[in-house]
């Protein structure tokens, strides 16, 4: 039937039989679809006939009016009167109108309950209608096997009942693998997109249950639940459960996993509380950060790979006697030498370290303590010449001292603390006098960076007491040791105390770094931080509100935070001082990191901004949010920057290019050699102004950092958790606008890229090899340096030295010294190295297309343990089936500490030492080697 | 077309035979389908819209019962559920089949297929979708409307229209519902009830799935609907009710849009409303040869819609290009109502009566008598101080005296003319002349206009488009082809013509 009009049928509504009504509204909802615009005229009629319970039809006229609704776009009310038609609704129904009404109903519930979870105050009344149709909808989904799409929108809807039921139900019946798969969904979704810090917790908290209750334990899942937890009780249960079932080689696993992605915090009470228990020391050991410190020292040392001859050219082409310059080269070199132990460079300039004035001098010296960084055990061996009570004369040597000695201890440095914090008390009754004042200055730094993220009160207290002195050197330092101390605890008092001094201190310093120091305490915090965001912007303080940007940072670093970016957004465009729109920009790379990618196009805009101050922010917000991911679209935006005509957004748009191409080779991105030349070039250039040459030589510094084995990673790959690490180490990095020195904050940043394979038995490293399934070459350092570790060949090899070469060419032209022998070694070998990467890079290149593919090889070449293994690699590498020794967790990407079972453990095999055993004077423990009782001594 | 038939048929040792141009054609409309096909991988329907593009040379050279049967024998898997009913259509029936088939197929990009659910091979939806276009195209350049109306009925609107829900089938979607009424309309079934409801229904379904395009486009075409069935009430209704979507839709059917909205005011007695609109659409629809049709049409509404409003155009409106012959019998009104001659005025009313039927503009230029006595009471009141309704009732050739009086009155109540009627002794005197500027009057005209440039300004500065950097701008080249004389004379604003640049 075909009606052209509902008229007829809606004159009928005006009927007083009720029969008759009924009937009508039978009628319109068969044509409804094609009349609804003539139906929607009597709308009010309708809905007035579905308020009249005593009416029979009242049903039926409810789904009509919902229709209507529905037809003309007002989903809410039509949802509405859906749920009012009851039965006359019909759920199963297969029609475009209930698939919306559902799917409206579910997003109405799903918006109610995430009101009622996320504020406080407000409790909404769900209908319990709406309820039945959302898990009516779940158990369709359960139904059909749809397990994933129930948790996610279990999860979104903030029912954590319905997620346990469903996961309760999977372990069950399903196999293992499927329902760990259900759980690792259940865990990713949660850390990636669930923002109610309340409910996560209570997400993680059920899972942790449920992980535990399985017959089969995964502990590494747990422990990536307790990693995202971080809370001590999980943590302890999950290492009590690992004692009780005697899994001694998977509690290393976790305990090394710990250590790299998980807080200071919850580690140095884990110790204290294992401690308690009579736990295995070697595992206490391990916890404490000390063997992994050490690995990482071993490899860094071992594979250092530093660019000596591009250093030394930076250097002879930055004057020393400006301390601008002089500064620099000591930044680049503590970066290029990050973690290697090797002074070599200073030990061989003592002449050029000699020119360094004041704080200059402060800054050198603390290069040392990058240089040594996570040295444990030798650190304060390593710096005692310099520190205060030694010959050092310079305040400036022993300030520095102490503040490499906490760079050196960053994140472990319990066992430095004590001796910082002593430094300050006896000190902090002299403040003012200026040889204290620096030395207190060193010192603070240094305490916070031993103590961070620990919540010591006592460090909290100590350096407190700086800060009332109010004067600018020392108390500038305290205020941001107290946040880096405080980094993350959200502690209200804190926060209170310290935005109370910034509003009291006249000094602009101490100001900045209070307001900072808001910032790091609030790490992490989200919407619980939003209080002191709102005041903090609201204040009419600059540098207070320079603080309040970071505290957005900071506060929802990673979180992708659409409320923060909008606020960051509206600061970076409308604030009346330039400082805070930058850091604003700055701070959006911060909350954008773990969606990088989006970065350069929010930011695009913001790069063509007329304030150079916004441009400068645009480029560091990129180099921190695409840090060591070579992402192409951001490189693009800043290529112009890097041109820029003002001095500073050049150096930011260099160093954050450094950042961007971390650990890159011309093979995997073919731009690199072109940037990398551009910062000889700008080093070099004599129309350059200084704060650009500054910028490349830190760039330089940034992308041979670490002897070119780190790479700048603020999320763990495995946890998917961030690297706190890292990202205090770039925000502290950042304020180097205003105080160079905090530039060695980067250090805290470098993760070396390392696969490091070490026995269950004793911990030690094995000499093995592992496949790696890729084209030999694409990954690997330049080819001469596997021949023969020669420096100056290698770093031919990746063109930038080239031009150096070149550069020393022409350099030998004009004065005519120099070894010609060694230049002429040099060039054929240049030559050689240039072509074959270049056949290489166009094999690479022909398909670039399947990119992946091409660097994938069914025949795997050979690496040897402790070697570097980029984070790009680490999916081609594996260990040898069958092998003598199989790592102990299963998983795809091979890289990090990973700890391996022996098969064959009587057999011996050659081990590599490491830093600490060598430098032990007590021997280290020697391999084990067993005699076996049936040797009779008689026959002998 | 057919004299040169590319041998469809089988030969003796298997061998695909094909004459030179038919080849060509094949090849032409494969690029096409691999333009569109990149909208099947990259998501981008800018692909398709390329593609559509095409639309107008294929049709020219290359769309021919020959290609067309051996693109779909090639294309086609043989366990492709639409391989026999395309061929139906396009072979009258006939069988026919191509050898090597397999092979070419083989040869053809993995993105012209996609693999079903029952694990068989299909053509992906983008190119089927496409496909049926030009099936519905071929059937209606050759002249098979009733074929043309089953294959639409029978095939693409169960089995395309209503099956396929991907977002980049948006543009093609329009355009096939396009070809579905243009069906409709060769058969001369333009107020088709059943079509209404099923376009009604799918524009829900286009509404809820965002595809602008389409769902402006059926939006047109139901409102068409209606004022074909001389249903405006209803068209009103619906018009109130639906949002006419401003994002992603093409100008051309905005304009169109706007040209029905104005229509149905204009028969609502809302001229004023109604001159924005056809304004609007006059404004907003492409000025180029194959959008003549509706621009035609649009400005005898324009001309009729002034005349009501007591405007009268400027001549140079008759005399645009392309235009004079089309409106021509409103050159005529308008002359008549500028007169005030009701004598003329009926006469060139029952001469022209077939054209302005034909145009849908008839009922609105009957309208126009009273615009016309109005006219003439003007003219008279500025001629004479002092008139008796008498003799205004012979000038004006009016039936009685009352008549007259009523015409004055209302006359003078619309502020035609300024004047006093004495009732007792029959006669009309005229005032003095208000002096304009000291009223608000020149105040409010000037408002008017300025908002209506300001509004044209803003809506220029939101259609503006940035070309991206380091992008190239897409080449916007208008084909400016076929503007033959035949289309200087009066076309149909639905003519199929205009939809190559147009729709």
């Amino acid at each position: 039937m075909s009606l052209t009009s509902a008229a007829p049928l809606l004159v009928l509504l005006n009927e007083k039989d009720d029969n008759i009504k009924s009937y009508a509204l039978q009628s319109i909802n068969e044509v409804i679809d094609a009349e609804w615009s003539e139906v929607s005229n009597y709308i009010s009629n309708i809905e007035a006939l579905s308020d009249e319970t005593t009416f029979e039809g009242h049903k039926m006229a409810a789904l009509v009016a919902s229709k209507v609704y529905y037809n003309l776009g007002e989903y809410n009310l039509a949802v509405r009167f859906a749920l009012a038609a009851e039965d006359c609704f019909d759920i199963n129904e297969k029609s475009q109108y209930v698939e919306t009404i559902v799917s409206k109903s579910i997003e109405m519930y799903i918006h109610q309950q995430t009101r009622n979870n996320v504020e406080e105050d407000t409790h909404i009344q769900i209908e319990p209608k709406l309820t039945s149709i959302f898990e009516r909808m779940l158990e369709k989904c359960v139904n059909a096997s749809e397990f994933k799409l129930a948790l996610g929108i279990a999860l979104e809807g903030y029912r954590l009942d319905i997620v346990e039921r469903i996961l309760e139900s999977r372990i069950a019946e399903d196999t293992e693998s499927n329902s760990l798969k259900l759980l690792n969904y259940v865990l990713t979704t949660t850390s990636a997109t669930i923002s109610n810090s309340n409910f996560r917790t209570k997400i993680l908290k059920s899972l942790f249950k449920l992980i535990l209750s399985m017959k089969n334990i995964d502990y590494f899942t747990a422990s990536k639940v307790v990693v995202n937890l971080n809370e001590l009780e999980y943590a302890v249960e999950l290492f009590d459960t690992l004692k009780a079932n005697n899994c001694k080689s998977i509690s290393y696993q976790i305990a090394f996993d710990l250590v790299s992605s998980g807080s200071q915090g919850l580690l140095t009470s884990l110790i204290k509380d294992l401690n308690g228990k009579c736990f295995d020391p070697v595992l206490l050991n391990i916890l404490s950060g000390l063997t992994t410190c050490d690995y990482y020292n071993t490899f860094l040392h071992q594979n250092k790979n530093t660019d000596i001859g591009l250093l030394n050219k930076t250097k002879s082409s930055l004057d020393g006697k400006f301390s601008l310059f002089h500064t620099g080269v000591s930044v680049a070199n503590g970066f290029m030498h990050a973690g290697t132990t090797d002074n070599s460079f200073i030990k061989a300039n003592l002449p050029w370290l000699g020119k360094a004035q004041n704080w200059a001098k402060f800054t050198a010296t603390a290069s040392l303590g990058v240089i040594h960084k996570g040295n444990l055990t030798e650190g304060q061996k390593v710096m005692s010449p310099y520190l205060p009570g030694s010959r050092a004369s310079s305040r400036y040597i022993k300030g520095g001292s102490l503040y490499g000695l906490g760079l050196l201890n960053a994140g472990f440095g319990i066992n430095v603390l004590s001796y910082l914090l002593n430094i300050i008390e006896e000190n902090s009754g002299t403040v003012g006098d200026e040889d204290v004042d620096v030395l207190l200055h060193g010192a603070s730094l240094g305490a916070g960076l031993a103590a961070m993220g620990s919540h010591d009160n006592y460090a909290y207290e100590t350096l407190r007491e700086v800060i009332f002195h109010d004067t600018a050197t020392s108390g500038d330092a305290a205020a941001l040791g107290i946040g880096l101390t405080m980094l993350g605890s959200g502690d209200q008092d804190c926060t209170e105390n310290m935005s109370a001094f910034a509003h009291e201190t006249n000094h602009g310093n101490i100001k900045r770094s209070l307001a900072l120091s808001v910032a790091l305490i609030n790490y992490g915090c989200q919407e619980k931080a939003d209080v002191w965001i709102e005041k903090l912007l609201d204040d009419e303080d600059s540098t207070i509100r320079y603080g309040g940007a970071f505290t957005i940072a900071l506060a929802y670093v990673g979180t992708s935070n659409n409320g923060a970016v909008k606020k960051l957004l509206h600061v970076a465009v409308s604030d009346s001082d330039d400082d805070v729109r930058r850091a604003a920009v700055i701070s959006l790379g911060f909350v954008l990191c773990r969606d990088y990618a989006t970065v350069p196009r929010i930011v695009e805009l913001l790069s063509k901004s007329h304030n150079a101050h916004v441009r400068c922010g645009t480029a560091l917000a990129l180099g921190i949010a695409c840090a060591g991911r070579a992402l192409d679209e951001a490189l693009d935006v800043l290529e112009p920057l890097a041109k820029d005509p003002v001095d500073y957004v050049r150096q930011a748009a260099l160093i954050a290019q450094a950042m961007i191409t971390i650990q890159q080779t011309d093979k995997s991105n073919q731009r690199v050699t072109e940037i990398n030349k551009n910062f000889l070039s700008v080093v070099t250039g004599k129309h350059q102004e200084a704060l650009a040459k500054f910028g490349a030589c830190i760039a330089q510094g940034i992308s041979n950092a670490g002897g070119r084995n780190v790479t700048i990673q603020l999320e763990n790959n495995e946890t998917g958790t961030l690297d706190t690490k890292s990202i205090v180490g770039l925000v502290m990095f950042t304020q180097f606008w205003y105080w160079y020195p905090l530039a060695h904050f980067l250090s805290l940043s470098f993760t070396p890229t390392a696969v490091i394979a070490v026995r269950e038995t004793d911990l030690a490293i094995p000499k093995v090899e592992l496949n790696c399934f890729a084209k030999e070459g694409v990954f690997d350092y330049p080819k001469m340096y596997e021949e023969e570790a020669n420096k100056e060949v290698e770093k031919v090899a990746t063109a930038v030295l080239s031009t150096t070469a070149r550069a020393k060419a022409r350099a030998k032209k004009t004065k005519k010294d120099k070894d010609e022998k060694e230049d002429k070694e040099e060039k054929p070998a240049t030559n050689e190295e240039e072509t074959t990467d270049e056949t290489k890079a166009s094999n690479v290149d022909a398909s670039s297309d399947e990119y992946s593919k091409t660097k994938y090889s069914s025949k795997p070449y050979k690496i040897q343990n402790l070697t570097r293994v980029l984070p790009q690699q680490s999916r081609y590498v594996s260990f040898v089936k069958n092998g003598r020794f199989a790592p102990v967790r299963k998983l795809k990407n091979t890289a990090g500490i990973i700890v391996v079972s022996d098969s064959k453990p009587n057999e011996p095999i050659e081990l590599i030492e490491t830093i600490r055993e060598r430098n032990d004077i007590n021997a280290p423990m020697p391999p084990p080697f067993y005699v076996s009782d049936e040797i009779d001594f008689d026959n002998l | 077309m057919t004299a040169d038939m590319m041998e469809v048929d089988t030969n003796g040792d298997g061998t695909l035979v094909t004459k030179y141009a038919e080849e060509n054609a094949v090849e032409s409309i494969l690029e096409t389908l691999k333009e569109i096909s990149r909208a099947t991988t990259s998501l981008d329907s800018r692909h398709v819209w390329r593609g559509l593009k095409d639309l107008s040379s294929i049709r020219k050279s290359s769309l021919n019962q020959a290609s067309l049967a051996a693109l779909v024998n090639i294309l086609y898997p043989d366990t492709s559920a639409f391989k026999d009913p395309l061929l139906k259509y396009i072979n009258d029936n006939h069988k026919s089949s191509v050898p090597n088939a397999e092979k070419l197929r083989s040869e053809y990009p993995a993105s012209f297929y996609k693999i079903t659910p029952q694990k068989t091979i299909e053509v992906s939806a983008e190119l089927n979708s496409f496909f049926h276009l030009l099936v519905q195209l071929y059937l209606l350049d050759s002249k098979k409307f009733t074929e043309l109306v089953t294959f639409n009925t029978k095939i693409v609107i169960p089995t395309i229209l209503d099956i396929y829900n991907y977002r980049s089938l948006d543009l093609i979607n329009a355009k096939l519902w396009f070809y579905i009424i243009m069906g409709y309309e060769s058969v001369e079934d333009i107020a088709n009830t059943e079509i209404r409801s099923t376009m009604i229904k799918s524009l829900k379904t286009a509404s809820l799935k965002h595809d602008n395009e389409t769902k402006a486009m059926l939006i047109n075409l139901i409102l068409r609907n209606f004022l074909a069935d001389g249903d405006v009430n209803s068209a009103d209704d619906f018009v109130r009710k639906v949002e006419f979507p401003t994002t992603n839709v093409s100008n051309p059917l905005e304009a169109r849009y706007y040209f029905y909205l104005s229509k149905i005011n204009a028969i609502q007695l809302d001229y004023t409303t109604a001159s924005d609109f056809v304004i609007t659409a006059i404004r907003k629809a492409p000025h180029n040869a194959n959008s003549l049709g509706f621009l035609q049409q649009a400005h005898k509404l324009q001309c009729v819609i002034q005349l009501l409003m007591g405007d009268i155009p400027e001549l140079s409106f008759f005399h645009q290009k392309d235009m004079q012959q089309s409106l021509y019998p409103y050159y005529h009104l308008t002359n008549t109502v500028k007169l005030g001659d009701l004598k003329k005025f009926s006469y060139i009313i029952s001469r022209f009566k077939t054209q302005l039927i034909h145009d849908n503009n008839y009922q609105l230029c009957v309208r126009l008598r009273s615009n016309v006595i109005k006219t003439g009471i003007r003219m008279i009141s500025l001629t004479y101080k002092k008139i008796s309704l008498k003799d205004i009732c012979l000038k004006l050739r009016l039936d009685s005296e009352q008549a007259a009086e009523y015409m004055v009155s209302r006359s003078i109540r619309d502020g035609v003319i300024e004047a006093n009627i004495n009732h007792e002794k029959g006669y009309i005197e005229t005032s003095e002349l208000l002096n304009v500027y000291d009223s608000n009057n020149p105040q409010k005209t000037f408002d008017a206009r300025m908002q209506f440039v300001t509004q044209l300004h803003d809506e220029s500065v939101m259609a503006m488009r940035y070309p991206e950097d380091n992008k190239k701008t897409k080449s916007t080249s208008q084909n400016n082809d076929a503007d033959s004389a035949d289309y200087l004379d009066d076309i149909s604003d639905f003519s199929d013509i205009d939809d190559l640049g147009f729709l």
